[in-house]
């Protein structure tokens, strides 16, 4: 067994950090709380697995990560996907007409990198994230996020295809898209 | 037949999927010939690309912001101790 340090150091040493991970990626305290204590129980339990192939603080994130993708799967089994299918078919009515063609003006945003550096850019994104419907949101942060594959996404999440995933993937970022332009960026244009 | 003149509303689902994924040649092909001609998608594929930069930034800039806490309470510190000095036993 490699060498790991005392686990009753852990949450002092490393707690803020994953504190950090978890509540970035959940946006609930209790839930990231709740998130680092279980990777941390986890990693105590599974002591003799770790190989000293990474440091301590890498393989303690690698748990969490899981943790955290395992509770995002169970949370999103809990409601059928259809209906946020359902939900977004409005969205795809309101951009094409039947014949594919965008009946929607689309205009430039100004500027968009310096939204980067407004705090009030991120709340905005935010919200529009928390507006998604729910599988969605889980889907698109496990890809945009935590970098999982179509085919793991699928895996987790008990998608047929990857052509529905993609489907699903598409229709977020249009929704996406169309929060940021309603929310921020044609409403600083009017401020201007 | 293969329909090589894509509709904007393709262009949103192979726009995305060139994110997610690498296009094979007939679908990049369809959607450079849409994007010559057609400015909105142009546009649409560069601001969701905006998006995607952006997400990327995320999780950094929440915390630099300030927009979420940086630390774990000290009591919730001391719980996972104490829970893990159980778990010794």
């Amino acid at each position: 067994m490699s060498k790991l340090s005392d686990p009753s150091t852990w949450p002092d040493r490393y707690g803020d950090s994953l504190y950090r991970h978890a509540l970035v990626r959940l946006r609930n305290k209790e839930q990231a709380e709740d998130m680092v204590q279980e990777a941390l129980l986890a990693a105590y339990a599974s002591r003799d697995t770790f190989a000293g192939n990474s440091t301590e603080k890498t393989w303690l994130f690698s748990i969490l990560k899981h943790k955290i993708i395992d509770y995002l799967r169970k949370a999103s089994r809990e409601q059928p996907i259809y209906q946020d299918i359902e939900q977004l078919q409005d969205l795809m009515e309101e951009n094409f007409d039947a014949t594919g063609h965008c009946t929607i003006d689309i205009s430039q945003w100004s500027d968009p990198d310096k939204s980067l550096e407004q705090q009030a850019f991120w709340q905005t994104l935010e919200k529009c994230i928390a507006g998604l419907p729910p599988h969605l949101a889980t889907l698109f942060m496990l890809r945009e996020l935590d970098g999982l594959s179509s085919d793991e996404i699928c895996k987790e999440l008990n998608i047929s295809t990857t052509n529905n995933l993609w489907v699903m993937l598409s229709r977020t970022r249009l929704r996406l898209r169309q929060c940021l332009d309603t929310h921020w960026f044609r409403r600083n244009e009017e401020v201007v | 037949m293969i329909k090589m003149m894509l509709s904007c509303k393709d262009i949103s689902e192979v726009a995305s999927l060139a994110i997610d994924e690498t296009l094979p040649w007939r679908k990049r092909m369809g959607m450079h010939l849409h994007l010559f001609i057609c400015k909105h998608c142009r546009t649409y594929v560069s601001q969701i690309g905006f998006i995607h930069r952006a997400l990327h930034h995320r999780s950094d800039e929440l915390v630099h912001m300030g927009l979420v806490e940086r630390t774990l309470s000290v009591e919730a510190k001391e719980k996972i101790r104490e829970k893990l000095e159980q778990q010794k036993g």
